[in-house]
């Protein structure tokens, strides 16, 4: 049974004409990382502080299903969240330094969060931890302002802070794009490693692709607050044919070569009103795309929301026989090989 | 950085230079001071003389006074006799100024006091709440108390409560102070509160409330309109912030995440002006006394006013001065308990 199930979840914004995120599903199993891909305004942030009801009060969220660990999350109150978010949900931000309060010292931050998990009396552990993923003498240097540690330093933090009270699922939004790419590894191997231990699910945020070919089992692709793309990660870098998926692999420049196409810029103003999202920057766009908003189904090795790039399939290749909406082809697909950084340009597994 | 004891060293030198900034500011408060009652054409020998006295008369008072001396050296005697806490005599009540202000000065602090703590506290309180639910009800009436309270003259103000509250429904005195013989205790500061206080007397702490009651109410209104305002749209940014969130998705509690780490953050900006408020009131409970008939040192500075009592006004100006920059040298010791990346007295 998954973890995480996430069945057609919508939220919006007052006063914003489209919603933010649109009907986006999918399942998380325990153990596995699941990268939500996409740029500025696709609402991924949307998207994961929903799942840990984290949103505005303003806003409006709604789903056919939201539930963690086999409890039905759509009517829980607010005290539920702040329960879940204490032992079952942790969260890290984006920016290390605005996740902290300025004007408190870290110790009694990280206290108060230790505190919330009912962990109060077990600092040692908390020190031992971040002794062991390259914090240095932290019971001294977390008497230490914010301020006075590095983005670095206060993200292992942040990461063990949240790592430390056993959660089902982590939420990382963007977890290193705020830190230079050397401290970026070493975070990702971090990461990596405490997931590892724990068996949690997680689910990643991010608009780099060698992050996401580093440490994600599955990748969704969203934009305009759908998500166009879902499988598995080989699948997803490889065998993409999502047309903005597409453009998005070949934007990454590589080493041995000049870029192959570059995803045509974003006209300015707002998204369309009706139909695919991505209709305006799309080279496969028909008449029909710019009616009515397609839903992901399966196409070739993944799950795309593309009638277009599907009718364009089933000549080639023929799409694999589905009879029902599958939320995750991705958690039954064997895991791919590390060999993917031809396309995203990573490192690689340490 | 760490060490202790070049810290206490700068602490000290720090101090120091605060100290002196404030004796500076003071003097040339006095010097300015000094210079406008010499230079205003109204002839203070005379005015001291009474309208009666012959020019004879009036010349032997200008004597009597020093005033037939030249401007520099009465300014040098006047400085000596700030350093040895004389501010020279009343030409009204002939008595020294000082013993006048000890005198009026506990009526003053009693109503600067009660006034202070009210709007500050209230105001926190009502920003706070106005801040974290902005909308319902109470934020539109909280809204017309903002706009309402800022826009509408001190004056006005007063003159509206005594009308309603003392001459139409008769709840509270129009005017004046608490009277010690008629509450039956003895007067032992001056401030009526506190004397009922210390005499035990629930009747005449009752009392002395109820004198009160309007003045306080007079300079809360005005001045709990910015208090709430600048609280709201403080604590509203505060709450923004991401550290606020990421707070919230450690698991804390809304009071923790509100109380501990937003509102401590957000009480800098009206930290500072709740000190110059209090500054302003150390000078400006003028227009409030005289309204109520506050015994104080407002309305003994009208007073002197009138009378061209230019000993008086000097002097109730030289120390709501020193009053003014004594509150923000106390208030520039907040801020480093609010933000400690702030260094004290920097």
């Amino acid at each position: 049974m998954s973890l995480l199930v996430v069945d057609g979840l919508t939220v919006v914004y007052p006063g914003a004409g489209r919603p933010a995120v649109a009907g986006v599903s999918f399942e998380i199993e325990a153990g596995r990382t699941l990268a939500v891909v996409g740029e500025s305004g696709s609402g991924k942030t949307t998207l994961a502080l929903a799942l840990a009801g984290l949103l505005d009060r303003r806003a409006r969220r709604g789903a056919r299903r939201l539930e963690v660990n086999g409890e039905d999350l759509l009517s829980a109150g607010r005290k539920r969240w702040r329960q879940l978010r204490r032992t079952d949900i942790s969260f890290v931000f984006q920016s290390p330094v605005n996740s902290w309060n300025p004007t408190r010292t870290m110790k009694a931050q990280v206290k108060d969060g230790m505190a919330a998990s009912g962990r109060a009396g077990r600092m040692p552990e908390l020190y031992d931890l971040l002794g062991r993923v390259g914090f240095e003498d932290p019971e001294r240097r977390l008497e230490d302002l914010p301020h006075q540690l590095s983005g670095g330093m206060l993200q292992r933090v942040s990461i063990a802070v949240a790592v430390i009270r056993e959660p089902a699922l982590l939420i990382a939004d963007e977890p290193t794009s705020a830190l230079d790419s050397t401290v970026q590894s070493e975070i990702l191997a971090i990461l990596g490693e405490l997931r590892r231990e724990v068996n949690l699910a997680m689910l990643v945020i991010s608009h780099d692709l060698s992050v996401v070919s580093r440490v994600a089992d599955d990748v969704m692709v969203m934009y305009g607050g759908k998500a166009v793309e879902l499988g598995s990660r080989r699948n997803a870098l490889h065998s993409a044919v999502h047309p903005y998926t597409k453009g998005l692999l070949d934007s990454v420049p590589s080493l041995d070569g000049e870029r192959k196409t570059l995803l045509p810029s974003m006209a300015p103003g707002p998204l369309p009103a009706a139909g695919c999202p991505f209709a305006p920057r799309c080279g496969l766009a028909v008449d029909e795309c710019r009616r009515t908003e397609p839903d992901l189904a399966p196409v070739g090795a993944t799950l795309a929301a593309c009638p277009p790039a599907a009718a364009a399939s089933t000549y080639t290749s023929g799409s694999p026989s589905a009879s029902t909406r599958s939320s995750t082809p991705a958690s039954s697909t064997s895991e791919g090989s590390p060999g993917c950084s031809d396309a995203a340009g990573a490192e690689g597994p340490p | 950085m760490r060490s202790a004891k070049p810290a206490r060293f700068s602490k000290l030198a720090r101090f120091s230079k605060g100290a002196a900034w404030l004796a500076v500011v003071v003097l040339v408060a006095v010097t300015i001071t000094f210079a406008l009652s010499r230079i205003v054409p109204a002839d203070p020998a005379r005015l001291a003389a009474g309208l009666e006295a012959g020019p004879e008369q009036v010349e032997r008072v200008r004597q009597d006074l020093g005033l037939d001396d030249p401007i520099p050296v009465q300014y040098v005697r006047y400085i000596g006799g700030l350093l040895t806490g004389d501010f020279g005599d009343s030409l009204r009540t002939r008595g020294p100024i000082l013993d006048d202000v000890v005198e009026s000065l506990p009526a003053s602090l009693e109503l600067i006091a009660v006034s202070f703590s009210i709007f500050a506290v209230l105001g926190i309180v009502l920003g706070v709440v106005w801040a974290y639910w902005p909308r319902g009800v109470h934020a539109v009436l909280l809204r017309v108390v903002a706009v309402a309270g800022a826009a509408v003259p001190v004056f006005w103000v007063g003159l509206l409560l005594q009308i309603l509250l003392a001459g139409r429904l008769g709840w509270f005195p129009v005017a004046g102070n608490l009277n010690h013989e008629a509450a039956g205790i003895a007067e032992v500061t001056g401030a009526g509160l506190l004397d009922a206080l210390i005499a035990r007397s629930p009747s005449a702490m009752w009392e002395a409330a109820r004198v009160l009651f309007l003045p306080v109410m007079t300079i809360v209104i005005h001045n709990i309109a910015l208090t709430i305002a600048l609280m709201r749209s403080s604590l509203a940014d505060q709450l923004d912030q991401e550290y606020v969130r990421a707070a919230r998705a450690r698991g804390l509690s809304e009071w923790r995440v509100v109380m501990v780490d937003a509102l401590r953050n957000a009480l800098n900006p009206v930290v500072t002006m709740l000190g110059l408020q209090l500054g302003w009131l150390l000078g400006g409970v003028v227009i409030v006394e005289v309204i109520f008939s506050w015994p104080g040192i407002g309305l003994y500075a009208f007073s002197s006013f009138q009378a061209f009592d230019y000993n008086a006004i000097m002097a109730i100006t030289v120390l709501s001065t020193a009053g003014f920059v004594l509150v923000n040298a106390l208030v520039g010791l907040i801020y480093p308990r609010l933000d400690p990346r702030i260094q004290e007295g920097g």
